[in-house]
């Protein structure tokens, strides 16, 4: 953040503070000549990114109150300037204060309209800031930052004059509900304690009566009347500025006050210069008095801040973001080498258990694909042994089957014939040829020619040998019989033919590797 | 407040900054980002290999039983001579001695050129890690007085030859009476085919 300076300005100089926490500290003081606003450029120059609060405290101020038509949006803006120009012509300095509409009739607004009128006497200063482009937050009127103290030592309940006494003079401020309505400034000639307790009880007199004068207080009972000084000088004001029909006179501690409101300093006297450009750095009042273009670096400066911010809001963010994944990836990344450090030893367990076989001159990967494919192969080699021992078993149980012809493969699937495997040497295998193959033997046989006209044994011994070759997971199928009893099929009489042969049959079995 | 052209000027080191800061912090939250989603990967791929590695711990004593029995069954192809060059001549010679030594009728055979073997018979791949399986295809006719004579000559022809052998088909039929050198009349004949097979390294 840049540093705070407060300019306070009165009839005759203006002066800068150093703004700290709790105690506007001065720096410079300017005259209202050609060679003060020199130096106060100078100043300024030196004190460029500072941000300036500009505190007018001068007798040319005008404030005007009245109910407009309640409007909103650009009629309102329109009507408050039309009122401004009104009544503050001459000077761009100038506001309006809303006081809350009417509770009766139409509901009219009440407003403040308040203008500091001696814009000569200002714009020299505000030239120069213009030139130095100064970063001038706003002009405020010493009345506003009375309003911002009032509102909290007497609430928002009755009528207040408050007097308060500043290197400027002896400022009356006439409160209503806590809200300013009017304010005067009456200048010193000493400044001195007892001019101004003198002056307090004049200066009662005639604000009450101007005051009377436009209706904004009751004749009927006194007006509450708030100095605000030293204890130390209690006596002498209150011995000057007794109670009267008009006026019932309080004294407001300054010091209470500025313990009150955390000004480091108290003050020594009853001039509150101090405690108001605290209040007024530490609570600005929400409205000012300068024109826009008057605001112009101020806006700049804070557009800037507002980036600046952003900027570092948006990287601060992101590298919350980016830190949350920092830690999730230190916390993955100790997981990992967690995760590492067993696989590693597992490994080494692994290794050092295999390390235990038999050298051999091929890798075990390599190893284990041979061997597995060899078994693969040695699993369809075991020649047509098996199957003719099994044949011949069967057939020393059926001693009238004779056989004459054996054809004996291996085969991918259990229903290729001799013609299919032969043209399929090199084709993809079928499905089933992924495991490990079948064998298949077709066998033809013949019985004895004794048994030519016995169709009923012919057809038993056939199938007591068919089921004599079934087992050990062989299937067995009869391709043709000596003797067809399907309905399907022709038969012949055995006279037909002129020469008797041997009846015959065909089988085929069929057992997986 | 109207923001003109030239407040943008005056404004532009902070809106560089502004860009700036964006562009480092999306970079750096992407950044991170990718880390973490590396990490979770490597992550994945670790708890994945560890998962494997006990597995593989868990069975290892099954395993080195199996690796034995793997070298072992290795060992006896390469002492066998499955695993290395074809030795034709062998061949020839351990079936002029077979059928003497058991006296058979007659014996013919063809054995056609090495090639890759047939996929019918080793589905899959005739390729095992850097080792091709090679067969030379034989059509083997007999005479015989019995069937034994066939079986007979298969077993002695299996345990003499540095060869793997796969009888893929076997015709066995009766035979036309013609007398034979030893004078008996051959009973059976047989037409067969098989497969001479041998491991070869593979060329790379």
């Amino acid at each position: 953040m840049p540093a705070r300076r407060l300019l306070y300005l009165d009839a005759s100089r203006l002066t800068a503070y150093r703004w700290r926490p709790g105690t506007p500290h001065e720096e410079a003081s300017f005259s209202a000549d050609e060679s003060g606003l020199s130096a106060f450029g100078e100043y300024l120059q030196q004190q460029r990114p500072s941000v300036f609060y500009l505190l007018v405290d001068v007798a040319d101020e005008g404030f005007q109150l009245e109910s407009v038509p309640y409007v909103q949006g650009r009629d309102r803006q329109g009507l408050i300037n039309r009122k401004l120009a009104q009544y503050y012509y001459g000077t761009p300095l100038t506001m309006a204060i809303s006081l809350g509409r009417a509770k009766e009739g139409r509901r009219d607004e009440k407003m403040l309209f308040a203008g500091l009128t001696g814009y000569t006497h200002i714009e020299p200063w505000l030239q120069v800031m213009r030139e130095e482009e100064t970063q001038l937050a706003g002009v405020y009127s010493m009345p506003q930052v009375l309003a911002g103290l009032v509102a909290k030592l007497a609430g928002n309940n009755g009528q207040m004059l408050v007097m308060s006494i500043t290197r400027a003079g002896l400022r009356q401020s006439f409160f209503d509900q806590g809200q300013l309505r009017f304010s005067r400034l009456t200048a010193m000639a000493t400044g001195r304690i007892e001019e101004v307790a003198t002056a307090c009880a004049a200066e009662a007199n005639k604000i009450y009566q101007y005051l009377a004068g436009q209706r904004l207080v009751a004749r009927d009972k006194p007006l509450q009347t708030l100095v605000l000084a030293h204890p130390a000088q209690f006596g002498i004001i209150g011995d000057r500025c007794r109670n009267t029909t008009e006026r019932q006179v309080l004294l407001g501690d300054l010091v209470a006050e500025a313990k009150k409101h955390g000004l480091a300093k108290a003050p020594t006297d009853s001039k509150g210069d101090n405690l108001f450009l605290h209040l007024l750095a530490k609570r600005p009042p929400s409205q000012q008095f300068a024109p826009t273009a008057e605001r112009r670096y101020y806006r700049l400066w804070q557009a800037r801040f507002a980036i600046n911010v952003a900027a570092a809001g948006l990287f601060g963010l992101c590298l919350l973001f980016a830190g949350n994944h920092m830690a999730n990836f230190t916390t993955l990344t100790e997981g990992n080498r967690t995760l590492q450090t067993d696989i590693d030893l597992g490994e080494r367990r692994y290794q050092d258990m295999m390390q235990g076989l038999p050298p051999v001159a091929i890798g075990q990967d390599n190893l284990r694909a041979l061997t597995d494919r060899y078994e693969s192969l040695a699993r369809r080699s075991s020649g047509p042994e098996p199957l003719l021992q099994h044949i011949s078993r069967a057939l020393g149980h059926a001693p009238k089957v004779e056989l004459t012809q054996l054809d004996w493969r291996i085969a991918g699937h259990p229903g290729e014939d001799r013609a299919s495997a032969a043209g399929k040497t090199s084709a993809a295998p079928s499905p089933a040829a992924t495991g490990n193959g079948y064998a298949i033997v077709q066998l033809q046989a013949q019985l004895p020619l004794a048994m030519a006209s016995d169709h009923r044994s012919q057809l038993e011994t056939v199938n007591a040998f068919a089921a004599a070759l079934v087992g050990n997971g062989i299937q067995v199928q009869v391709l043709s019989l000596p003797f067809e009893t399907e309905s399907g099929k022709s038969i012949k009489s055995s006279e037909v033919s002129s020469q008797v042969e041997p009846p015959k049959f065909v089988l085929r079995m069929v057992q997986a590797l | 407040m109207n923001i003109v052209a030239s407040d943008f000027f005056k404004l532009r080191w902070n809106l560089a900054i502004l860009v700036l800061a964006a562009i480092a912090g999306v970079a750096m939250v992407m950044g991170s980002k990718r880390l973490v989603t590396q990490t979770e990967t490597t992550q994945r791929q670790l708890s994945a290999q560890q998962r494997e590695i006990r597995a593989k711990l868990s069975r290892a004593r099954d395993e080195e039983q199996e690796m034995r029995g793997k070298i072992t069954l290795y060992r006896q192809l390469v002492d066998r001579g499955v695993i290395g060059q074809e030795e034709r001549l062998d061949w020839v010679e351990q079936i002029a001695r077979i059928k003497s030594a058991r006296r058979l009728l007659d014996l013919q055979y063809d054995l056609s050129p090495q090639k890759a073997i047939d996929e019918t018979l080793l589905p899959g791949s005739q390729v095992a890690d850097g080792y091709e399986f090679m067969a030379s295809t034989m059509k083997l006719r007999m005479s015989l007085l019995h069937e034994n004579d066939l079986l007979g000559f298969l077993a002695d022809l299996r345990q003499a030859v540095h060869a793997h052998l796969l009888v893929r088909d076997c015709a066995l039929g009766r035979a036309a009476s013609a007398a034979s050198e030893r004078g008996l009349p051959a009973q059976l004949s047989a037409e067969c085919t098989i497969d001479w097979i041998t491991l070869r390294e593979k060329k790379k």
